[in-house]
């Protein structure tokens, strides 16, 4: 543990920011992340980091290409219409009361209200209850949840096949690296051999949870695989 | 201070602000930088068709470059670039000078306009007036963070320039083929612990530059 898991963590967090600015993340991912960088400062300058490097990369790295005859003709030809076109059709906010009083970012209530059944939290075992969101795109190959954890519950040892990532939205919960809060966006990846969090003792913890692989546990633990992977 | 430049632009009257526009100038580089931005800003104030000109101009075919390079066929490349185009023009407003340049703006659309038409999927992307957190700036009005806008660019793209090739090209391909670490390796046949130790080492070592840190933390 120490240092050495620290810096790993570090690792994939900074890899998956740099994954999230050039669009190689899937649905579910992508919105843990566009969650992640509404609520954390980090997350922000890091997306804003990686997202300037994607600006390079255009501005720098792309040796101009013609463009076709009379495309930039149609293109200002059309403007004008798409400008009568955005007569501000606002679709009111709807409450996403599901949460609460929790605010979350808009995202996620666009993704919760976006849902085909409305989600409930369901009961996984003693202290923890959670509901998973379906993703609109097939292709996405990852699994994203909310999971609601009592006051100082704690999590059975596992390991993680794929990766990982948890997002906080309220309380917070506490590992082997430290204390995870509001905002705080963890990734593990398939190498780290496990982690024991422990939700908050007075608060609890609310988190999103996106895997892309089953999650194995271990022992008496593996009652809660039927929920947590597949 | 450009940043600054780049407002105050906008409050003087049409002779000056149009002054962008003239191309008997040479400009340097940087100058060009704010162009653009100024150029943004024109586009969404005052829906400023000549302004859009001059970036369609600068821009659409890099833009076309950037996505035949993803592995768009030149008709695909064509018609996605135009439609980025549009919706520079349709968005024009949420454009920040503070906050990005216009090159690293117009990316992020350019790389939202492919995940929508290739994958079919709407990309929820933060919205920048919904951030949670409190703009640093505001309690900290120094102009070498804002001033940043118009040359991260430069710094930026001379630290990658300067990156051992195998670990620039790595990173380029992650933006042109927007492929996951996984998808790399299997395309390059590079095994994965070396692309993601490549990219770790890469990333490192941006973060860690002196320049890019100044402009950065």
């Amino acid at each position: 543990m120490g240092l050495g898991q620290d810096n790993r963590r570090e690792d994939e967090y900074q890899a998956l920011m740099l994954a999230y600015a050039s669009g190689a993340l899937d649905e579910a991912e992508t919105l843990i992340v566009s969650a992640h960088i509404n609520l954390s400062e980090k997350g922000q300058k890091a997306a804003s980091f990686y997202e300037a490097m994607g600006g390079v990369t255009l501005e720098k790295f792309c040796e101009p290409v013609q463009m076709s005859k009379g495309s930039m003709e149609y293109v200002l030809d059309r403007l004008d219409d798409l400008d009568k076109d955005n007569s501000c059709a606002q679709s009111e906010s709807c409450e996403c009361s599901i949460f609460k009083d929790l605010p979350i970012p808009d995202c996620l209530s666009d993704a919760v209200l976006g849902q085909k059944r409305s989600p409930s939290w369901k009961k996984y075992v003693p202290g923890v209850e959670g509901f998973e969101l379906k993703m609109g795109c097939k292709r996405s190959t990852s699994k994203a949840r909310f999971m609601r954890f009592d006051p100082a519950f704690k999590s059975p040892h596992h390991s993680h096949a794929g990766r990982e990532i948890t997002l906080v939205l309220d309380g917070a919960f506490d590992d082997e690296t430290g204390r995870y809060g509001r905002g705080d966006l963890l990734v593990i990846d398939n190498e780290e051999q496990h982690h024991t969090p422990q939700a908050c003792p007075t608060d609890g913890c609310v988190c999103m949870v996106v895997t892309n692989a089953p999650i194995r546990l271990k022992g008496i633990a593996s009652l809660l695989n039927p929920f947590l992977g597949k | 201070m450009l940043l600054n430049a780049v407002m105050d632009a906008q409050h003087k009257d049409t002779d000056q602000s149009d002054n962008y526009l003239s191309s008997s100038s040479i400009k340097t580089e940087d100058e060009e930088k704010v162009c653009f931005n100024k150029m943004m800003i024109a586009v969404a104030e005052k829906r400023d068709k000549q302004a859009f000109q001059k970036l369609f101009e600068h821009f659409a075919p890099r833009l076309k470059s950037f996505l035949m390079k993803g592995g768009s066929d030149e008709s695909q490349a064509d018609e996605l670039a135009q439609e980025t185009m549009l919706t520079i023009w349709q968005k024009a407003e949420s454009f920040n000078p503070a906050q990005a340049s216009a090159s690293t703006w117009i990316f992020t659309i350019a790389r939202n306009k492919k995940i929508d038409v290739l994958r079919k999927i709407k990309r929820h992307d933060y919205d920048p007036k919904e951030l949670e957190i409190v703009e640093s700036s505001k309690d900290n009005p120094d102009q070498v963070e804002q001033m940043s806008m118009a040359t991260q660019t430069e710094v930026l793209s001379e630290a990658i320039e300067q990156l051992p090739k195998e670990q620039a090209d790595l990173l380029k391909l992650s933006f042109f083929e927007e492929l996951s670490h996984n998808e790399i390796a299997e395309k390059t046949n590079i095994a994965l612990g070396t692309v993601k130790s490549r990219i770790r080492l890469a990333l490192e070592r941006l973060r860690g530059d002196s320049k890019v840190k100044i402009l950065w933390d």
